[in-house]
């Protein structure tokens, strides 16, 4: 290699200083570095800084190898030599291959050749675009991945960001997984709670995550478990998944579980009907006698239901607790 | 779809910031959780699972046999944590350190953070900086960056000239020797030493502090020795600004009330030896490039005598006009978005080659290649059988200054067969090395990223399309215009995929392969 190639490439003539190397050095990065052209530039960068580390040995002011003397000065003695054999070859060696591409450009290609070739782009066309199309595939699951590392994540906001990425539709198996144990160590908020219901509409695994939205029943507040309780309603799960909310503090709650409550099926066993009966609301009062109508009470709930009859305040109340008096013969 | 933001992580050796520089709106610091910008670097281990930061410092006080605070000392190291039975490499221990620190910039964000500039001691060598890139991947960053702390401090300053930053921080003291030109900042050199930081001079001070004031000196891993610590900082850091200070002993250490007064001139004859090996760096620096100016950033730059110290040997210090106290964060935060208007150009600091068969260096990078920077050279195998191939640091005899990195090994290689080494350095401070066996025109690689396979594997198979898409170039000269076109299509198809998958990105070589072959075949007959 010449000292004059050197220069070249970093646009400058044979007999610049160190200063203005450095200058034309950054001059040149600043449109070719990496960071700034981006990979396309690469290949020139690296050029550039070969140029330059090779420029830095030869002339920089604290380099080993040589200070400029004399007979290395560019244009005097070898330097000049070189170069020009250099420059000679150069030219011989794109003059020869300017022929060769001149005459493969002439030189009509035969049409089976032509078929051959374009066969062979179109193949490797279509594989590429099965690639392409895989590399989707490959982003969903480097996502799925991302949101799941979140979910297992201590902080509440960043578990929120990550509930949020989760789309509604298309909720696969591992996230699932990681969402419900998520949800086994923490109570959902009531920011994230109707998002997650709807991730799980669709998953084969919403009565695993029923079990444990069940488990953090008590620690909801009242809007929270009525908005579980009408996405259980509306996912059609069995009364077991139902019964927890009866013991729900909130008079609502029970009422709205009590309403959609099957007819065919019993309510609930002694303790828990007891704790039912010595409520005062209308609204849970009401649906709970249609249900108990249809069943075989047991002799002790009489009194009660006798002391409604005559005592409490709603007439539909009322009305519902003779006809079982009556029906049933409890007096 | 990954995050849009890339963020400057100042991975301290007792704190680290956090800075993201959003276009348009500048530099910011981004809180933690609980509010402040700077998060200690701490990692607990404890029987419920690994805390870091804020949570980890807490347990400090308590259980100090638990808490790790300066595992990126020992990175690149042998050093492990005991605990109980188990023991924690230092990129095991920061790997939850820096969940932690992407989980707070995620939470400000609001947006995941899958990419980020680390700053790291300028002394860092590659087996270093690999466990740490290593570990910020493990704990869910997909782009990592590597660079020096001073040089990111650089970036914040803005200066034209040449320029000494010295970063003396709680750990490590750095220096880089910077010209900047318009914007363009080039680095020429990167010095550091991990023996000398403000947690040494803290040591010296708590130990002078016993002494006189009548305590047991104790052992290191007792609690009262990180609270020792934890005063000596508070006196050193009120000397910065009094004559004298009058030191209660805290109630945990003593049971009688007891004082000591610590006179600045004092404090200053303790350090004074350290300072003295400061200013021979410096000084050595100085002669060699002659700056126009002096710039100190990191906590332990605000010691007094230092600043007197250089200003009657070396040169009035200059203080930074915009983020004088967290220059590295800011400097890596900017790091994340280089342009035309701003650009840093960092320099490989010590040469980097391989062993020959008589022990000298055969440098294949040299000392100050602008990065990124690669090589390839071609050796001839020397003897039958298995080869070593031994990567070094430094110019000299391996014996002497160079030291050893890696060493891979290839086997199967006859006498005379030809070998080729790749090296590239990455604009992320990363080593990549390759080495293939030409034999048979099967070509087997060995490749390595401190012995990391899937960091290296995607910018070398960049290179790898790189080299095909040429070839094609070179045979699609002869062809139709739109065959042409359709061929540079197919490239660019295989060019979409850098940075995705490494598996997507073989299939695409083994494809353009098959190609260049049939293709091959029609043109050269």
């Amino acid at each position: 290699m010449t000292r004059d190639a050197e220069f070249r490439v970093l646009g400058l003539s044979p007999d610049a200083s160190w200063e203005d190397v450095k200058r034309a050095f950054r001059r040149m990065a600043r449109l070719y570095h990496p960071d700034v052209a981006g990979p396309s530039g690469a290949r020139r960068f690296s050029e550039i800084t070969e140029a330059y580390m090779t420029l830095k040995e030869l002339i920089s002011p604290g380099a080993a190898g040589a200070p400029r003397s004399a007979a290395d000065e560019p244009g005097s003695g070898t330097g000049r030599r070189e170069s020009i054999f250099a420059r000679f070859w150069r030219k011989l060696f794109s003059r020869e291959r300017r022929k060769y591409e001149n005459f493969c450009r002439d030189d009509v290609m035969p049409p089976a050749r032509m078929r051959f070739i374009g066969e062979v782009i179109s193949r490797a066309e279509s594989e590429m675009y099965g690639i392409l199309s895989k590399r989707e595939e490959f982003t969903a699951k480097s996502r799925t991945d991302a949101i799941i590392r979140r979910l297992k994540s201590k902080h509440p906001a960043v578990v929120l960001l990550a509930l949020r990425q989760i789309s509604i539709y298309s909720v696969k198996d591992d996230t699932a997984l990681a969402l419900i144990d998520h949800f086994k160590r923490n109570v959902p908020s009531s920011e994230v709670l109707e998002r997650v219901l709807e991730v799980f509409t669709n998953s084969p695994r919403r009565e695993e995550f029923a079990r444990v939205v069940l488990g953090h029943l008590q620690r909801l507040s009242e809007a929270d478990a009525l908005t579980v309780l009408n996405r259980f309603k509306r996912w059609k799960l069995p009364p077991v998944y139902i019964q927890p909310f009866l013991s729900s503090k909130s008079s609502s709650v029970v009422a709205s579980a009590l309403a959609s409550w099957p007819a065919d099926c019993g309510v609930c066993g002694g303790t828990e009907l007891a704790g039912l009966l010595r409520n005062d609301e209308e609204t849970v009062l009401v649906p709970l006698l249609r249900l108990l109508r249809k069943e075989k009470l047991p002799q002790w709930t009489g009194g009660r239901l006798e002391k409604l009859m005559r005592e409490h305040p709603s007439p539909a109340v009322r009305v519902w607790a003779s006809a079982i008096v009556r029906d049933q013969n409890l007096s | 779809m990954s995050g849009e933001y890339t963020i400057g992580i100042d991975l301290g050796t007792r704190y680290a910031q956090l800075a993201v520089d959003i276009p348009g709106r500048g530099v910011e610091f981004i809180p933690n959780r609980r509010g402040n910008t700077r998060t200690p670097s701490m990692v607990a281990v404890t029987k419920e699972g690994i805390a870091a930061g804020e949570d980890a410092a807490r347990l400090a006080i308590t259980r100090p046999d638990s808490v790790w605070w300066d595992m990126k000392r020992h990175l690149g190291t042998d050093w492990v944590a005991r605990v109980g039975l188990r023991t924690y490499t230092p990129e095991e221990l920061l790997l939850p350190l820096l969940s932690v620190l992407r989980e707070d910039a995620e939470a400000y964000l609001h947006t995941f953070v899958s990419s980020c500039v680390l700053a790291v001691p300028a002394h860092f060598s590659f087996p270093e900086r690999g466990a740490l890139a290593r570990a910020a991947r493990l704990s869910g960053f997909d782009r990592i960056r590597i660079v020096n702390e001073p040089t990111a401090a650089a970036l914040v300053t803005g200066i034209n000239g040449r320029f000494l930053i010295i970063d003396f921080g709680a750990g490590t003291l750095d220096m880089s020797l910077v010209e900047g030109d318009g914007g363009v900042f080039q680095v020429v050199e990167s010095q550091g030493r991990r023996d000398i930081g403000g947690l040494d001079i803290d040591r010296l001070l708590a130990e002078w502090l016993c002494r006189n004031a009548g305590i047991p000196l104790s052992r290191p891993g007792d609690p009262r020795a990180s609270l020792m610590m934890k005063e000596a900082e508070s006196v050193k850091i009120e000397l910065s600004s009094a004559n004298s200070v009058v030191w209660r002993a805290p109630a945990g250490l003593v049971p009688d009330e007891r004082t000591v007064v610590i006179t600045r001139a004092e404090f200053e004859s303790l350090i004074y030896p350290f300072m003295e090996e400061i200013l021979k760096m410096v000084e050595k620096m100085w002669r060699k490039y002659s700056p126009q100016r002096l710039l100190t950033v990191g906590g332990s730059s605000r010691i007094p005598l230092l600043r007197s110290l250089f200003s009657s040997r070396v040169r009035e210090p200059d203080r930074l006009k915009t983020y004088p106290e967290d220059a590295v964060a800011a400097g890596s935060a900017m790091y994340a978005y280089q342009g035309k208007e701003r650009l840093l150009i960092d320099v490989l600091s010590r040469s980097l080659g391989i062993m020959n068969a008589d022990g000298g260096v055969v440098p294949l990078l040299r000392k100050g290649s602008p990065l990124p920077a690669e090589s390839r050279r071609t050796f001839t195998a020397c003897g039958s059988g298995a080869i070593e191939v031994t990567i070094v640091q430094g110019e000299r005899r391996v014996r002497s200054i160079g030291r050893v990195l890696q060493t891979l090994t290839i086997d199967g290689v006859f006498d005379g067969d030809r070998v080729e080494v790749f090296f590239r350095v990455d604009g992320g401070g990363l080593l990549h090395v390759e080495v293939r066996r030409d034999k048979n025109t099967k070509r087997k690689t060995i490749s390595l990223d401190t012995d990391d396979e899937s960091l290296d594997s995607v910018p070398d198979l960049a290179a790898e399309i790189r080299i095909r898409e040429d070839r094609l170039a070179k045979l699609s000269l002869s062809f139709p215009a739109d065959f042409q076109s359709r061929l540079c299509g197919v490239t660019r198809d295989a060019r979409v995929l850098r940075g995705e998958d490494p598996s997507l990105q073989r299939q695409a070589i083994e494809i353009l392969d098959r190609m260049i072959a049939e293709l091959e075949r029609v043109v050269f007959p």
